[in-house]
């Protein structure tokens, strides 16, 4: 059996190509929209003709498409060099560096309830096939799964930050608190701040709302993912077998059904990812999060072409490799599965 | 009569209602859902001529939340259409012949899907310009990689069969072994991707007419109405409240028809 760094090396390599694919594709469609970043930066009477000239050139908009995506892939294969973004004028990378960080944060902690919850209501429901609990469940799960998020958001916003005041409407921290970039993560650097405590209080209370709205829609696909599996495993044999020889209901449950059925909820380990993106993008829109779904939007908006690059390109590898994680891995929470 | 005597899954009839509703609903107060009518904005609930009140600018959110009804079931029918003939066509074609013309489909299919499918939609849609047709476009383009994965599947487990080699050897020609033998055995997992995909289009429409990039403004739609509703939350927390809850039911029962029609159309389980 290969060593697991390799088979997820090789599966990385072998989906290489059609990321590089991805970035050749959003950086055509990023360029051939209408519009360029410096029009909307300055507005179309801001500038007159040779300043437009002139920061276009300055810029390197002024060369063929061609050229222009030598030079960029260039400077990203040779250095990481993802460019400069037009609004903030900071360098790309670290402009994502925090926005990733803040959507990472926002992610697992959803993850962290959701994916236990949802597991536990799908084996629930499971056991309790075609009874009245298991009825209830499907119709909750559903209902979850249906309802928009930033509707849903909007909702809490206004029962939990409006009637009853007890989460704040958006943002990460409250602003007088001063919390320095280490990680990324404000739950953690909020320790290394002047108030650890006050800083990682607020850090929390920021983070409730928004965790949860995200939350909604991995318990959903997890919940419906557990029940499924876990009904297809308890039909084998050797379930049957199990029973037969005494073992107590529990034991089969706990050990001989959750092992198996445990399967293909780890495999949809980017169906989830990609998922709990697409959320990201309304619940950060929502609750002014600044992660990397608010971030594409706005610089889908502001023409900004090398922050739109760097969010589609990264959120593709974020998928990319989780898949290639998961099927890398698969191998060895499947011993049956040689390769 | 064989399709009136058949006895419907419960949301296929509320569906029907629902559709019913968005249909005749605009009649119940008969106002434009773009025009300025009653006294004042943000009022609540008075009359019948105004059912819902009026919204943030003054218009009748009744007969704007009717017309977005509408609007998402034309939406989600265009996407579901457009998207399903190509994908299952070319899906079913390029795995049932495989070759070079498969391995193509199959890799752009792969591209596609390692982005999420509302992200793709977006830099669609600021690729388009937002307008009615152009959100479509996206929201259709983007679910095509799920219709060609799905067709795959299904044509690749069910071309091993050996009717498909009785009818290859009773002489059939390629494309009616495909299209009159094949493809309606794998019909029941399609119409219920169909049923999921419909309310999922609605809601992704409804989330890029929320981010400001879907439907043009003043147009009657849920999700631009909720993203407007947000500034006045928390004066009038029904403008925002509405219109969501009937996107909210309207996906919820396309969903339960999804569930339901893999019951229905799978005689095994009858």
């Amino acid at each position: 059996m290969k060593s697991w760094g390799f088979l997820f090396f090789k599966r990385v390599l072998s989906s290489l190509p059609s990321i590089f694919f991805i970035l050749f594709l959003v950086f055509l469609l990023v360029r051939l929209l209408p519009g360029d970043p410096i029009l909307a930066l300055y507005g179309e009477r801001g500038l007159s003709e040779d300043e437009l000239l002139f920061y276009r050139k300055q810029w390197g908009f002024d060369k063929p498409l061609l050229i222009q995506f030598v030079i960029f892939f260039k400077k990203v294969i040779l250095y990481f060099d993802w460019g400069v973004s037009t609004v903030s004028r900071t360098s790309v990378l670290v402009d994502l560096k925090n926005y990733l960080s803040a959507t990472l944060e926002l992610s697992l902690l959803a993850l962290s309830w959701s994916f236990p919850l949802g597991y536990y209501l799908g084996k629930l429901s499971a056991q309790n096939v075609g009874t009245k609990i298991d009825k209830a469940l499907s119709q909750i799960t559903l209902f979850f799964y249906s309802i928009p998020v930033f509707w849903l958001g909007a909702v809490l916003v206004f029962l939990f930050a409006y009637t009853i005041n007890i989460f704040p409407v958006s943002g990460r921290i409250d602003p007088f608190l001063r919390v320095d970039n280490i990680t990324g993560f404000y739950l953690i650097d909020a320790f290394f701040s002047e108030k650890p405590f006050q800083s990682f209080l607020s850090a929390c209370h920021h983070i409730i709302l928004p965790a949860l709205v995200l939350g909604t829609i991995p318990l959903a696909i997890i919940q419906k993912l557990t029940r499924v599996s876990t009904l297809q495993v308890s039909k084998d044999l050797y379930i049957q077998v199990a029973r037969s020889k005494g073992l107590p209901e529990k034991k089969i449950n706990s050990v001989h059904i959750a092992k198996n059925a445990f399967l293909p909820i780890f495999t949809s380990g980017g169906v989830v990812v990609a998922s709990l993106i697409s959320g990201a993008v309304l619940t950060e829109t929502l609750f002014s999060w600044p992660g990397m779904g608010r971030w594409l939007v706005t610089s889908l908006l502001a023409r900004d072409y090398f922050s739109v690059q760097a969010a589609v390109f990264f959120i593709g590898i974020i998928v990319v490799l989780t898949q290639a994680l998961v099927d890398s891995f698969y191998g060895f929470i499947d011993p049956r599965v040689k390769s | 009569m064989k399709l009136l005597s058949q006895k419907y899954p419960m949301s296929f009839y509320l569906l029907f209602l629902w559709f019913l509703v968005a249909l005749l609903g605009p009649f119940l107060s008969g106002n434009s859902p773009l025009e300025i009518v009653g006294e004042s904005r943000l009022i609540p609930f008075k009359s019948l001529a105004l059912p819902f009140g009026t919204d943030e600018l003054g218009r009748d959110l009744w007969s704007r939340v009717m017309y977005g009804a509408r609007l998402s079931f034309f939406i989600g029918f265009c996407c579901v259409i457009g998207s399903a003939v190509i994908g299952i066509f070319l899906g079913a074609l390029s795995s049932f012949k495989g070759g070079i013309f498969d391995a193509v489909i199959q890799k752009i299919t792969e591209i596609l899907l390692s982005l999420p499918s509302l992200l793709l939609a977006l830099v669609l849609v600021a690729f388009f310009g937002s307008s009615l047709r152009n959100t479509i476009l996206a929201v259709g383009i983007s679910f095509l990689p799920s219709w060609l994965r799905l067709t795959r599947a299904l044509v690749l487990a069910e071309k091993e069969k050996s009717y498909i080699e009785a009818n290859r050897s009773l002489g059939y020609s390629d494309s009616k072994n495909l299209f009159m033998a094949l493809l309606p055995n794998i019909s029941a997992p399609l119409f219920c991707q169909g049923a999921l995909f419909w309310g999922e289009s609605i809601l992704a429409s409804a989330g890029l007419g929320f981010l400001g990039m879907g439907v043009k403004p003043p147009t009657a739609e849920w999700g631009a109405m909720i993203a407007g509703a947000l500034e006045e939350l928390f004066i009038a927390p029904w403008i925002l409240v509405l219109p969501g809850l009937f996107l909210s039911a309207t996906v919820l029962l396309f969903n339960a028809l999804g569930d339901d029609v893999a019951h229905f159309m799978d005689p095994k389980k009858k």
